[in-house]
């Protein structure tokens, strides 16, 4: 069994085959998945795990601002280093502002040494207004 | 062991789906495992639902009233609401209850009487005759309400079949309530299929599974008759205090509500008091005491047929908070008889002696005429045709303890040791833990007094006490019921507050006989309180009748006579009962301490 099969997993956004069973990613596509929904974690929504997540949320609440920007890339790079399993390194994390659509744009390179593969993600994220 | 917590459940439905999907790991931040926490989550919450349900099924150990309540239906057993306290009231045309009224006035059901904060109903109609100075009335706790409800075919639109009312209100009294349908007084059964034909007036009552009310069930024109549209149904019942409703000092409930008219319509005042306690209120019936109680009642099957049925079933009725019941064997066994002798007087005579405990002062009550009336409807419809019950009053003996306390320990001071003496002779010695006929000996105590703590060693000894009242104007029966009692040692005393001193009015002479004391110690010429030809056989405590001529002057029905006696084993010795009907208790201790 090759390294890439060591991850499954369903997307998380309920993606369907052709055929009618739901879409599985396996590899660096199921670890960008998981990435996903970490960044996209509220604090205390895991069964039994309150203090597991929630490291970006708070900073989406707030008003744009470079400083926020900051803010998220640090909550970025420390919450993935306390919190995310199995280990990765980071080697790049750009948080761009959409001012005007009021999305963070976030940009993520690494590389997974258990899948010994390097891995991109994109994710826009939506400031939550209160 | 498949275990089914909440990690168990989730790392067995991990384990399958990796399976499933080739052996591969999950992450820990994905989709397929929050899915399967979901569902383990759900899992483990039903799991404990079962738990719960499975458990609240079972007798032993289910912990929900509502369990308890809806199981008791197995056991054919109706656990109690709140009991109203019960007495009597003496009511009068005459304020001093010593005149009669020239005509009959009718006094009826669910008349209130009250002291201002607590009510309490007639449980029945009652006359006072010409000729009567006063009658007494028994009563139960509560303020009389009534409840009507019109049958409407809105509200039974599928037809009146086992018809099915509700009265919301958790202090529905036990005992004392009507349902009459159209001004007809119907009758209650045990349940709707045991209505003796199509067209009895039955209906079932049972408490709703909370004690938040009660439910009135009726029939189907198969078991018993239907309701019709149109008819009014009526509850009649009391609103009880329950245990808050006790009433621990005579003379207390004097108010009689309502107009009062006698035969000729003519308005007549009354008066009233009530002549005794009135206890024996309570909550409804706890889940402990249900959970003892339903296996009881489902032994005796609903029948008196045993001893233990009678208590059983005496016990279930809530009139009385101990009893004791015996017959021919006992009887053959008190005598020294060979079992099965044939006794013509005592063939098929039941014996009961209860007894209520005052919550306050921790004495016994026995059951009162009313009470017994109560009892008696209680057990007619249960006991044999041909059994006969009698009561017999019980026979409290109060027991003084004299002890000479040494405290050797000084960790303990002489306070400290002293009231754990005094606490634990009192309630080792209560009512609540002797039983009828139960001996004390010496050996006993005296090792019980040796194992409080704080007590090196000790002497103690014990005296008497009988509590009594008059039967008619001064005059008691006197009968101790006890071998060897002391010469010199019997004193009789009275009082007519609980809150007087007790007055000595005669003690014997060591010599059978029972001589007055002088009225007032300080006045040589105050007289004597007279007793003639009262006499005290200290073989066997028998007096037989006291009456006392000269000395007293108050209304007889206000004393309480007090008899302390000793025995000739008191120093260091056994209480040896002789009857059935009597118990001991502790009633007060003089305690000596000393340090050594």
């Amino acid at each position: 069994m090759s390294d890439s099969r060591t991850f499954s997993d369903f997307t998380s956004s309920a993606e369907f085959e052709p055929n009618g069973s739901l879409r599985i990613v396996t590899g660096t596509e199921a670890l960008v998945n998981s990435l996903r929904m970490w960044i996209a974690s509220f604090r205390g929504e895991l069964i039994r795990r309150p203090a597991r997540g929630g490291y970006i949320v708070q900073w989406l609440m707030k008003p744009m601002s470079e400083e926020v920007g900051i803010r998220i890339r640090e909550a970025i790079q420390e919450g993935l280093f306390e919190d995310f399993e199995p280990r990765i390194t980071i080697t790049k994390v750009r948080v761009i502002p959409d001012y005007e659509n009021q999305f963070w744009n976030i940009e993520l390179e690494g590389y997974s040494s258990l899948l010994k593969e390097t891995f991109s993600l994109s994710e826009k994220l939506r400031r939550i207004s209160q | 062991m498949i275990n089914f917590d909440y990690q168990s459940i989730l790392d067995r439905m991990v384990d399958s789906l990796k399976v499933k999907l080739g052996d591969t790991d999950f992450l820990f931040f994905s989709t397929n495992l929050r899915i399967l926490e979901t569902v383990a989550e759900e899992l483990t919450e039903t799991v404990r639902y079962d738990e719960y349900l499975t458990r609240e099924s079972k007798w032993n150990i289910a912990r929900n009233i509502s369990s308890l309540l809806t199981q008791s239906e197995f056991f054919n057993y109706s656990p109690h609401r709140k009991i109203g306290s019960n007495g009597t009231i003496r009511v009068s045309s005459d304020s001093a209850f010593d005149g009669d009224y020239p005509v009959t006035i009718t006094i009826p059901k669910y008349t209130e009487f009250t002291n201002g904060e607590t009510s309490f109903a007639s449980s029945s109609q009652r006359i006072l005759s010409p000729g009567q100075n006063f009658i007494d009335i028994q009563v139960v706790q509560g303020v009389p309400k009534i409840q009507t409800f019109e049958i409407t075919s809105a509200q039974f639109p599928t037809g009146t079949e086992y018809a099915v009312l509700e009265v919301n209100n958790d202090s529905i009294e036990e005992s004392l309530y009507d349902v009459k349908v159209n001004g007809q007084l119907w009758t209650r059964i045990e349940h709707i299929r045991l209505a003796e034909s199509a067209t009895s007036q039955n209906f079932v009552l049972r408490n709703k599974n909370d004690f938040s009310g009660i439910q009135i069930e009726f029939g189907n024109d198969v078991f018993g008759k239907k309701l019709e549209i149109g008819d009014i149904v009526t509850l009649e019942y009391l609103e009880t205090k329950g245990e808050n409703g006790n009433i621990l000092e005579s003379g207390n409930v004097n108010q009689i509500l309502g107009l009062f008219t006698d035969a000729n319509d003519q308005v007549v005042t009354l008066y009233a008091s009530n002549i005794s306690t009135i206890i024996g209120g309570t909550e409804y019936e706890e889940a402990e005491s249900i959970r003892v109680n339903a296996p009881r009642s489902y032994q005796t099957g609903d029948r008196a047929m045993t001893r233990l049925d009678y208590q059983t079933l005496i016990i279930r009725s809530g009139a009385v908070d101990r009893v004791i019941v015996w017959g021919e064997t006992e009887v053959n066994e008190d005598r020294g008889n060979p079992p099965g002798t044939y006794l013509p007087l005592e063939e098929n005579l039941v014996y009961i002696s209860g007894f209520n405990i005052n919550p306050i002062t921790l004495s016994g009550t026995t059951l009162t005429v009313a009470g017994q009336t109560f009892l008696r409807d209680e057990l007619n419809p249960l006991k044999g045709p041909t059994d006969i019950i009698r009561f017999v009053d019980t026979q409290f003996i109060y027991i003084t303890f004299h002890c000479t306390i040494f405290v050797s320990d000084k960790r303990y001071s002489l306070e400290e040791a002293r009231a754990n003496v005094e606490n634990g002779l009192r309630t080792n010695y209560s009512l609540e833990n002797t039983a009828f006929r139960e001996n004390l000996y010496f050996s006993q105590y005296y090792e019980y007094i040796n194992s409080i703590e704080g007590v090196g060693h000790h002497r103690t000894n014990l005296s008497f006490t009988n509590l009594l009242s008059f039967n008619s104007a001064y005059a008691f029966d006197l009968d101790l019921a006890l071998n060897n009692i002391k010469p010199n040692s019997v004193k009789i005393s009275v009082r007519t507050q609980s809150s007087d001193p007790w007055t000595l009015i005669a003690q014997d002479d060591g010599n059978f006989n029972l001589i007055g004391e002088q009225i007032d110690p300080s006045d040589s010429g105050s007289g004597f309180y007279n007793l003639p030809g009262a006499t005290i056989n200290y073989a066997d405590g028998f007096g037989g009748e006291i009456l006392v001529t000269f000395g007293l002057n108050d209304n007889y029905t206000l004393y309480q006579i007090r008899v302390d006696f000793e025995l000739e084993d008191s120093t260091e010795g056994d209480l040896l009962l002789t009857q059935r009907q009597q118990i001991y208790s502790y009633y007060q201790s003089n305690i000596t301490m000393i340090a050594v």
